[in-house]
């Protein structure tokens, strides 16, 4: 047993004193936002909230009595789930052929890919192009535009890189082809990436309602949960003949209603973070074959 | 005769390449496609910064300006000179405050002894993420308005200020406010991508080292670093082509009229004098320019990066 | 690289070439099919923000009616994003509906341009009401479109009498009654009356109490902020709050940021900034916030945003301080009360940010048009303003008096309005004039009715001791109608290098504003100023207003 250095101990103390502050600051916020969602809203003062004023289950009654918000659940879960698989295939399969410096092509590849997340044709050419494809009005435009994501294409083949040649050649060598080396070598051995990118992309896809607002605003039935909630107020008027008009909208202040929305938005953090937690725990790696 | 030769070789070897690798090919092909319809055929779109675009018809149909609205750009550099101050300085800082202290930071999860401490600890950093502008807007108000503001009443109270500090609203304080914001809002996203690196370090290694007598910040600097500076790298580099980029959502809660001059970044300019005067002729010139420069800078880190690590990721 | 892969990339980029020439070359898309002759024509109508329980108009009392009547009914379909980048994005795409409401007259202008705007002049010639209702409209909106009519406005025509839409200071009452209900006009009187307001109550329900506030980082918190100049006198603003304001005595453009009362605007602000009054936070403060500090009466007054008074209002009965309430009280600047002249009210002619178009993409626009002709009749403006007989009102003495369900739903019941149909229908016209009875057609904007239903028993109460009349009683006698026809249609292109000055221009006096409110000393106020003063010289913004004033002449002479 190694003697615990005082060093060491010292270092724990204000290792764990700083966990806490982070932790603090990173949640203040929400805790903010959520005593804020179920405060009344005549009494709120302002500064420092730490417990809420006047309880009040008003703002989430009114949005939960819509009956809309199920069919948003729907759509939202839909996407998010889907968007995500989807992604990871195609973005993963990418990934990894494009680590293989042998591959024909592979350097004007690379910057093919690099290039497109540093410019844009603009929101005009964006949107013609995707009504278009047909793909306005349509559930599938939250899910094709998105199934290449190059930044976390070049997160995953980062990692890739790292794992040894030596594993694949031993498959190739067993008549393996790539294809099979991908799914069942490189995805596994490549957990923590593919956890932390999928939970990206489930963020993202939760929390995306722009792609509405542009593409689907015209079919309810495809809003997805984020939408409908932002749909009850106008964030910032644009002009004081919006101002004046928005203000007479709902029955509850536009203020709680943002942050009621705010707490629905995060609760499934709650739910896939334990699951993906899993996954960031090293890969397949334990007894990596000896040189 | 020799050039007879090689064509007809040249085309039988890729041939047969492209046969060796066809799963590959497979592989990377959907990406491919989709990459191609979506980020490169709306390119034609850049065909309005050189026409005179009238909104409604096609694209093609304007009259050609030629540069005449890159020109105009130029023309305004003394207005756009402090803009780009603004971006320049707030993302470099961002970038660099965000990435080393989530690298740190993930380190110092690393050496957390509780499992579940850590899981609680990375739940909760990522949390920021989820926040809207708007309603992060509301928190930050709520704590550093320059009367009401928690932070600030505390300090007068406490007798270390006679006054509160403006802090949204004084223009000196913008680039502090924004970096400090950025570090807080990026601090978990950065920090689930280095724990990814982090875990890929095989345990076998420490065990080893703990063998020969390695301490716990030995371990860290000569095993888990190496481990990690790929991807410090990457990111830093992937981020250097965005260094212009500012998400316009964020600006638009923090811009005021008091501190516009130290505020206002690139994208609002282009959001202001472009796409809301309609004139998506110039919006489009003036995103070719940043698109061009952005790219010119990403190839510049990574040339540093290749010189010095020689890692590139290109 | 191999010939070949050379080769191959050529062949793609080619291809690619044709592919994005094949997507933007712009090709039009059918026209959905026209419903049959009298059958159920459902036209979708985008709504700014939401409506909480009304999806289909039908669905509503007054939708009923004319559902039955001409078996049209409208979809509402709420949309989020900026109105402006919509409607542009729209016109680029073709996607716009059949009925579409445009916001300013550059996009009608491209809307027109572009083919997306019916010409609607074989309908109004045809037409029984319209062109009766629209007569001084007409040719105004014909000039937009080079001599052919494609639009009409929502609150038009308007009687400067009915439904003064006025904004100028909230100002709580409990502090009004402390100090004996004065009838605040001037400068003087308000600096004097916060200061001895905040005096008087330094806290506000555990929190410091603010002298004035103002949601001046709204896009248009800054604009907002200069409106000292309609108080009285000459001038009226133009709407479009860029570098120029109206002088209605002299029929024409000024310069807005050397306009006197623009100055007096500043150094009003200086003036309360210096002595404490005005909020130090509100050049960060959006509506919510300042809604925030109204709802808990933490503000004596609030400048412009009286709107936002009024949500707070509610707010302060539901919190058990209902005599904290707002009320909108006048200001002057000290030389307009010297000067004593009349206010110009300006009574629009047209409205071009609430103009509506039927696009060409309408299935069936004769139909469309024969809804919107008998909307603008005698009968169509009773329902949809007053809504139905013996639900809504009831006939007195030849008079509309409003039900007592009409009376509550409104003032108490905030689904009340929308589950009728009152104020979904903009689309198809409201007159905010007199019918034909006398009384206005909105009964919420008649003088009998208005205080009854809109005002809280506070707010009554403390006009009452104010010694006013009615709520308007001081607009009313001090006013007098301004009508605004041609100045409202004057534009200048957005992308020309004038419409950029003008852009440059606005800009200069908002970022002088900020600094010249915040500055410490009246002798740091006049260095500031005579610096402004210097660098506006430089810019050069006659250029501009000359321009506005040249446009103004090329439309008077093509209205003739």
């Amino acid at each position: 047993m190694r003697k615990v250095h005082p060093f060491e101990l010292l270092f724990d103390i204000f290792n764990a004193a700083l966990m806490i502050a982070v932790v603090l600051i990173m949640a203040y916020p929400f805790l903010y936002v959520f005593l804020y969602s179920i405060s009344d809203p005549s009494r709120l003062k302002a500064g420092l909230m730490l417990w809420p004023q006047k309880v009040t289950l008003n703002s989430y009654k009114v949005i939960f009595a819509n009956p809309v918000i199920i069919n948003g659940v729907y759509i939202s879960v839909a996407r998010s789930v889907i968007g995500t698989i989807t992604m990871l295939m195609v973005t993963g399969a990418a990934a990894y052929a494009i680590s293989k410096r042998h591959l024909i092509g592979v350097r004007f590849l690379r910057v093919f890919f690099l290039l497109t997340m540093y410019f844009s044709g603009g929101i005009i050419p964006a949107y013609l192009l995707i009504k278009s494809l047909g793909l306005t009005n349509n559930f599938l435009v939250y899910i094709i535009p998105s199934m290449v994501s190059v930044f976390n294409m070049i997160l995953i083949r980062t990692y890739v890189e790292s794992i040894p040649a030596s594993l694949e050649e031993s498959a190739l060598m067993v008549g393996a082809n790539e294809l099979q080396i991908f799914v069942y070598l490189i995805v596994p051995m490549s957990t923590p990436v593919f956890a932390a990118v999928g939970l990206f992309s489930f963020v993202n896809q939760w929390n995306s309602f722009v792609d509405v607002q542009i593409y689907n605003f015209m079919k309810p039935d495809l809003y997805p949960l984020q939408y409908i909630l932002y749909n009850y107020l106008m964030s910032q008027s644009q002009s004081v003949e919006q101002a004046k008009r928005s203000m007479n909208v709902s029955a509850i202040s536009p203020q709680s209603l943002k942050t009621t929305i705010t707490i629905i938005t995060i609760l499934p953090i709650f739910f896939i973070y334990p699951i993906l937690q899993k996954y960031f725990v090293s890969g397949l790696m334990v007894g990596s074959i000896k040189e | 005769m020799a050039h007879q030769l090689k064509p007809a070789k040249g085309r039988k070897n890729l041939l047969l390449k492209l046969e060796r690798q066809k799963y590959l090919i497979l592989l990377v092909l959907p990406a491919f496609v989709l990459t191609l319809i979506f980020s490169y055929v709306p390119l034609a779109g850049w065909y309005i910064a050189f026409s005179d675009y009238q909104l409604g018809f096609s694209f093609f149909a304007g009259k050609w300006t030629g540069l005449e609205q890159f020109l105009i750009f130029f023309r305004e550099t003394n207005d756009a000179y402090n803009i780009i101050r603004n971006t320049l300085a707030m993302n470099v800082m961002s970038l660099v405050g965000g990435l080393g202290i989530a690298f740190i930071f993930s380190l110092l999860i690393k050496e957390v002894g509780s499992g579940r401490a850590k899981k609680v600890i990375q739940i909760i950093t990522f949390f920021p993420y989820f926040m809207s502008w708007v309603i992060l807007y509301s928190v930050i108000y709520s704590l550093f308005s320059t009367s009401s503001g928690a932070i600030n009443s505390f300090l007068v109270d406490a007798g270390v200020l006679k006054e509160g500090l403006n802090i949204l609203g004084d223009k000196k304080y913008s680039w502090t406010l924004i970096v400090l914001v950025n570090i807080w809002n990026t601090l978990g996203y950065n920090s689930v991508i280095f724990l990814a690196s982090i875990s890929n370090v095989p345990t076998d290694l420490y065990e080893a080292a703990s063998i020969d007598g390695a301490g716990r910040l030995q371990k860290a600097i000569y095993i888990t670093i190496p481990y990690m500076v790929p991807t410090l790298l990457v990111l830093f580099i992937m981020n250097s082509g965005w260094i212009l980029n500012s998400g316009l959502d964020q600006y638009l809660v923090f811009t005021n009229p008091t501190n516009r001059p130290t505020m206002e970044v690139f994208d609002m300019y282009i959001y202001r004098y472009g796409i809301k005067l309609m004139n998506y002729s110039y919006a489009t010139a003036v995103g070719i320019i940043k698109s061009i420069v952005s790219i010119i800078i990403l190839y510049g880190v990574n040339l540093l990066s290749k010189r010095v690590s020689s890692r590139s990721i290109i | 690289m191999s010939l070949h892969l050379v080769r191959f990339k050529l062949v793609a980029l080619v291809a690619l070439a044709l592919l994005g020439a094949n997507v933007y070359a712009g090709g039009s898309k059918d026209k959905a099919a026209k419903p049959a002759a009298g059958g159920l024509y459902t036209v979708p109508i985008l709504y700014n923000g939401a409506l909480a329980t009304v999806k289909k108009s039908g669905e509503t009392v007054i939708g009923k009616v004319i559902k039955d009547k001409f078996n049209i009914e409208f979809e509402f379909i709420s949309m989020t994003a900026d109105a402006q980048e919509r409607m542009n994005m729209m016109l680029a795409a073709g996607d716009y509906p059949e009925l579409l409401r445009i916001e300013g007259l550059d996009i009608m202008s491209k809307y027109i341009k572009a083919g997306a705007a019916l010409p609607l002049d074989d309908y109004v010639t045809s037409s029984k009401y319209f062109k009766e209702r629209f007569k001084e409209q007409i040719p105004l909106w014909k000039l937009t479109g080079n001599g052919k009519l494609y639009n009409w406005d929502w609150l038009e025509p308007q009687q400067f009498e009915v439904g003064l839409d006025i904004n100028d200071i909230g100002v709580r009452t409990d502090v009004l009654e402390q100090q004996g209900w004065p009838n605040l006009l001037s400068e003087d009187d308000y600096v004097a009356f916060l200061k001895k307001g905040i005096a008087d109550n330094p806290m506000t329900n555990g929190q410091k109490t603010i002298g004035m506030v103002v949601p001046l980082a709204e896009s248009w918190g800054m604009t907002g902020l200069f409106v000292m100049l309609e108080k009285g006198g000459d001038y009226i603003d133009t709407g479009d709050n860029m570098s120029t304001c109206w002088n209605n005595t002299e029929q024409r453009f000024e310069d807005f940021f050397l306009n006197k009362h623009t100055q007096e605007n500043f150094r009003f602000f200086n003036r309360l900034y210096r002595e404490g009054l005005l909020d130090k936070e509100c050049f960060t403060d959006f509506g919510t916030q300042v809604g925030e500090k109204l709802n808990t009466g933490r503000a004596l007054s609030v400048w412009y945003t009286l709107w936002l008074a009024g949500g707070a209002n509610s707010e302060l009965i539901k919190s058990g301080n209902p005599n904290m309430q707002y009320i909108n009280m006048p200001i002057r600047s000290n030389s307009q009360v010297k000067d004593n002249k009349t206010r110009p009210i300006r009574v629009e002619i047209t409205r071009p940010f609430d103009s509506y178009i039927i696009t060409k993409n309408a299935k069936d626009p004769k139909r469309l048009f024969d809804l919107i002709d008998w909307a603008s009749s005698e009968e169509g403006q009773v329902l949809l303003q007053s809504g139905v007989e013996g639900v809504h009102y009831t006939i007195k003495d030849g008079k509309r008096v409003p039900t007592d369900a009409f009376v509550t739903g409104m003032s108490a019941d905030p689904e009340y309005a929308e589950k009728n149909g009152f104020n979904i229908f903009s689309f198809l016209g409201a007159a905010k004039t007199f019918a034909a009875d006398g009384q206005a057609y909105n009964l919420l904007l008649d003088a009998n009715y208005r205080d009854k239903i809109t005002l809280t028993d506070r707010q009554m109460e403390a006009y009452k001791n104010l010694g006013w009349k009615n709520s308007l009683e001081y607009w009313l006698k001090t006013g007098v109608s301004a009508p605004v026809g041609l100045p409202a249609r004057v534009v200048i292109d957005s992308e020309s290098e004038l419409g950029r000055l003008n852009q440059k221009v606005t800009q200069f006096r908002v970022q002088a504003a900020a600094a010249l409110i915040t500055a410490g000393t009246e002798a740091e106020y006049n260095k500031l100023y005579a610096g402004f003063m210097e660098d506006y010289k430089k810019l050069n913004a006659n250029r501009v207003i000359d321009e506005y004033n040249r446009i103004l002449g090329e439309l008077k002479a093509g209205l003739k």
